[in-house]
């Protein structure tokens, strides 16, 4: 069971502020191996901020975040990330491929091996993208990019994966494809989902973690997990009338797949 | 075009000649420097830099010539100044939270007001036109054999940290995650910009080199099937921009610098029409 899982990503009582803005004031959350949990919130919430963090591109003012046992900045190698947008530019010339080649790069590696080559190709497989291998990048439409970047982080074979919006401006194919992809890796990887739809996360969630309400001094963020229950067999109803402790917060109990 | 071949073999008007290597040598950084600076879509910043330039030089030949600082060689002034600029908007791009386009175009037109402040004080004449728009004529020895070496340096750089310099250039964010540092990357890049623009502003000129840092990539960018290709294609535009303008120039007797920008211009402008058509008939 997950819950008895040990503890991967865990967040104590975390302040950050950008300046003289304060983002998150005493976030504190964890996260089991193998669980699938959405981090929901509006824009602006600090949800991305909660991302940086994890990823080492931020660091806290007060509080610790340790991930598999140790520092972000450590363990980090260890995530896939699927950013929300990135800002390259819309003529760069490089193919599906080489996108999810990026993913294998090592800081001072001259040349890609073998093993990483192989590694590609079954991302590739894996997101339902090896016809589309040699095609350049800018070709393709918004959900199949979105894809071969999830296939860019897959291709690390990640213990966790964390995906910052990931079925934003994504076609209706794209979006199942990619929640039937991320089914296949439920429980054997963790996945962190972060989204802006505040009422509702996919079927496959585990539990689901909410950035927005004010912390003590009503200056920051917190985080706070809400109930979920199933209204239909692809999505959950998040209920934002309700806090769980970090405990108790699974829909239902969690199975291995 | 047979007085330009003759000229270009004779012995006692070298200029030719080393204009010729000037374009030949220069081309490996519009290409190769180029095509990073397209894709990172820094064209701005390396703008800035190069404009900045000016008042390096002109401070240089005040000091020279008011005998303050004797001998001292504008291309010195320029590098201070290239650096200096290179610094500060690496800096407010890395760290400012916001209005980085004003302290960058605050060094672009500052830059260039110090250098005229300076040459308009300085003895004699000085004519800024031949730095902003380039020189052939002032191409010496020494500047072909700084341009080879700036060629072999950023050669051997991006061929041994070629991926690195590509998953950075695509996704900054995603290769500091993977280990590799963004920021120090993307001050590599200013920094040789910063030095190629100096010794790049001999042959083109100030104002010029930002356009030939983008003009040869911009047009391979089009037809280029990875960062590899788009410099070699880059690479190769600006060599054939670089002979063909010199030619142009040479036979009506127009100023090189100026025609080799045109020539990149044209041939950009009729590559994006025809991209634009290919686009609309393909649906």
């Amino acid at each position: 069971m997950r819950r008895d899982a040990p503890v991967i990503l865990e967040f104590n009582k975390v302040d950050f502020s950008y300046g003289p803005v304060q983002v998150l004031e005493g976030a504190s959350f964890h996260i089991h191996a193998g669980e699938f949990v959405a981090l929901v919130g509006p824009n602006g919430a600090g949800k991305s901020t909660i991302l940086k963090l994890i990823l080492a591109l931020e660091n806290p003012n007060k509080g610790n975040i340790t991930l598999f046992g140790s520092s972000p900045h450590a363990s980090r190698e260890k995530i896939g990330y699927v950013p929300q947008l990135i800002t390259y530019d819309p003529a760069f010339p490089i193919s599906v491929e080489e996108v999810v080649r990026i993913g294998r790069i090592a800081p001072f590696a001259r040349r890609y091996t073998p093993e990483d080559q192989q590694a590609v190709e079954q991302a590739l497989e894996q997101m339902d993208l090896s016809d589309l291998a040699k095609r350049p990048y800018r070709a393709l439409s918004g959900g199949q990019r979105r894809r071969v970047l999830v296939a860019r982080a897959l291709s690390a074979n990640p213990k966790m994966l964390i995906l910052d919006e990931p079925t934003s401006n994504m076609d209706a194919e794209s979006e199942q494809r990619l929640f039937s992809a991320l089914g296949d890796l439920k429980g054997e990887t963790t996945i962190l989902i972060v989204t802006h739809d505040t009422s509702f996360v996919s079927s496959l969630t585990d539990r689901a973690l909410c950035v927005g309400e004010f912390g003590p001094q009503k200056m920051g963020r917190k985080v706070v997990q809400h109930e979920v229950v199933a209204i239909d067999d692809d999505s959950l109803k998040v209920l934002h009338n309700t806090t769980l402790s970090h405990e108790c917060g699974y829909l239902k109990e969690p199975t291995n797949g | 075009m047979g007085s330009f071949f003759n000229a270009l073999f004779n012995s006692s008007a070298p200029f030719l000649r080393n204009a010729l290597l000037a374009g030949l040598l220069s081309s490996v950084l519009f290409g190769v420097l180029g095509t990073v600076v397209t894709v990172k879509r820094i064209a701005g910043l390396a703008g800035a830099i190069s404009h900045a330039v000016l008042g390096g030089i002109g401070m240089a030949l005040f000091l020279s010539a008011t005998g303050r600082v004797a001998n001292l060689s504008p291309i010195v002034g320029a590098i201070i100044f290239a650096v200096l600029a290179a610094i500060v908007i690496g800096i407010v791009s890395l760290k400012a939270q916001q209005r980085e386009d004003t302290v960058i175009n605050a060094i672009w037109a500052i830059g260039m007001s110090i250098g005229v402040l300076f040459m308009a004080k300085t003895p004699g004449y000085t004519d800024p036109a031949s730095y902003l728009f380039g020189n052939i004529l002032l191409i010496s020895n020494r500047d072909l054999i700084l341009m080879g070496l700036l060629d072999l340096i950023v050669i051997i750089l991006v061929v041994r940290f070629y991926h690195q310099l590509e998953a950075s250039s695509f996704d900054p964010e995603f290769a500091q995650v993977k280990g590799i540092s963004s920021s120090l990357v993307f001050l590599v890049i200013l920094s040789v910009t910063a030095i190629a623009v100096v010794l790049l502003q001999t042959y083109v000129g100030i104002v010029m080199v930002i356009a030939m840092l983008t003009l040869p990539a911009g047009t391979a960018g089009y037809s280029a099937k990875n960062m590899a290709h788009m410099m070699l294609l880059a690479w190769l535009y600006s060599s054939l921009f670089s002979v063909g303008g010199l030619i142009i120039g040479w036979i009506l007797d127009f100023p090189v610098g100026a025609t080799v920008v045109v020539l990149a211009g044209v041939v950009f402008l009729l590559a994006s029409l025809f991209s634009m058509v290919k686009r609309r008939l393909k649906g």
